[in-house]
């Protein structure tokens, strides 16, 4: 009696933890799909890409505005190879939450100091009508692929993804017990 | 480590009793399991950092390479200008002096939706012109890049060379290109077939510098704040909604 509860109460196979590793799926892919598009349609034309960072006039040195404009498609991009394959989904997640932070504050320094532009966040960017900034709605999209990546950070574990051997040591463990 | 203690504990808890000399090994095996799961997430990370860093260092060497490459020929515009000198605070006009109508377009070109702009409906702008009925003013505002700046310049060089509409249409095919003048220069022979001497020296003085200033100054004066705007016969031509549809049926053409 006191056995079987103790091999099988640790976790309880509640709703949420049969659920959780598919939610984590669906969150996984979701994000992992955001930077693909997002650094794909970017790879293609690093001058257009450089003129959207150019166009937040932040003050860094042009050497940097390049590297920038030229490396971040690949590294959104790259994330979303990590995420698509579920390796180091924490890690990656952690990664991926920090730069929509950046982003988003980004897109908030460009509104405060009322430029107008576009956010240049899926190709394009660069100086806009005043009447065509969409700054409010790229926040709340930005803030929403964060709270996929925050999910991300507190349930890495999820469904088909690499990550099985290594990264949750206490999940491994677990299945072992249950051998 | 705590949570590697943690869960040996709970295995130890949980496994069926059992002599301690196999449970010691048991152990044992387990900690050397958990060593290497934990050596095996290090080498990991480590490979996911190194692999990362060879994507973007690649990426940044390609896109570094795009850059700087040389120009293509691109497809060529239909219309075909005469040498016209540029005045300062006025635009490029193409088109015939009578045509009744005109469309005046600003762009900037490294802008991104300028560039897609032309790129969409710049066929439809030359169809137009050649109908007799439209000019078109160009106005090559240049206030992004350096780049933007040395274009603008070429571009007026090239219209007083009398290719400025099909140089123009080509600026806009390579806007990959960072615009120096070596990249400018060889657009020329791409696109004219040969470089005239006072077009290099003309691109390569910034000759035109003045002037593309001037239409900076003039355009703002006129309100113009962002690109690509467009005006049609004076008046504000709403970019939002257009189509090629929508506007070939204000050209009169066949979209």
């Amino acid at each position: 009696m006191t056995a079987t509860t103790a091999t099988t109460a640790p976790p309880g196979p509640t709703t949420f933890t049969k659920a959780q590793p598919w939610i984590s799926l669906v969150a996984r892919l979701a994000l992992a799909a955001i930077w693909l598009v997002s650094g794909l349609l970017k790879v293609g034309s690093p001058q257009q890409s450089v003129m959207a960072v150019q166009a937040y006039e932040l003050p860094l040195p042009s050497g940097l505005e390049h590297l920038i404009g030229w490396g971040l498609p690949w590294f959104e991009i790259a994330l979303g190879l990590l995420l698509l394959a579920g390796l180091l989904t924490r890690p990656t997640a952690i990664v991926s939450a920090l730069l929509l932070v950046l982003f988003i504050a980004g897109i908030i320094s460009a509104w405060a100091r009322g430029l107008t532009i576009d956010c240049g966040c899926f190709g394009g960017g660069g100086q806009v009508a005043p009447d065509e900034t969409s700054y409010l709605p790229d926040l709340v999209r930005d803030v929403g692929f964060a709270l996929l990546a925050g999910w991300l950070i507190l349930f890495p574990r999820s469904k088909f993804s690499l990550d099985r051997f290594g990264e949750d040591e206490e999940f491994v463990v677990h299945d072992e017990e249950n051998e | 480590m705590s949570k590697k203690s943690q869960a040996n504990k709970k295995l130890k808890k949980a496994g069926a009793p059992s002599p301690t000399g196999s449970n010691a090994r048991e152990r044992a095996r387990q900690q050397a399991q958990a060593e290497k799961r934990k050596k095996d997430r290090m080498t990991l990370i480590i490979a996911a950092v190194v692999v990362v860093a060879l994507v973007v260092g690649g990426g940044v060497l390609f896109s570094w390479f795009q850059s700087t490459r040389g120009p293509s020929a691109g497809e060529g515009s239909s219309y075909q200008d005469s040498p016209q000198q540029v005045v300062m605070n006025q635009p490029i006009v193409f088109g015939e002096d009578g045509a009744p109508n005109t469309i005046s377009v600003w762009a900037d070109f490294h802008c991104p939706h300028c560039i897609d702009f032309e790129e969409e409906y710049g066929p439809l702008i030359d169809k137009a012109i050649e109908t007799g009925q439209w000019k078109m003013e160009a106005w090559p505002m240049a206030f992004l890049t350096a780049g933007s700046a040395n274009a603008a310049n070429a571009f007026a060089c090239a219209t007083e060379e009398g290719f400025g509409k099909a140089y123009q249409k080509a600026l806009f095919e390579n806007s990959n290109l960072e615009w120096n003048s070596e990249q400018l220069v060889d657009l020329a022979d791409q696109v004219n077939g040969s470089v005239p001497e006072t077009f290099a020296s003309c691109v390569q003085n910034l000759e035109q510098g003045q002037w593309a200033e001037s239409i900076n100054q003039t355009s703002r004066a006129m309100g113009v704040s962002g690109t690509p705007t467009v005006r049609v016969n004076g008046e504000p031509y709403d970019l939002a909604g257009m189509t090629k549809e929508s506007l070939a049926e204000t050209l009169g053409v066949e979209p």
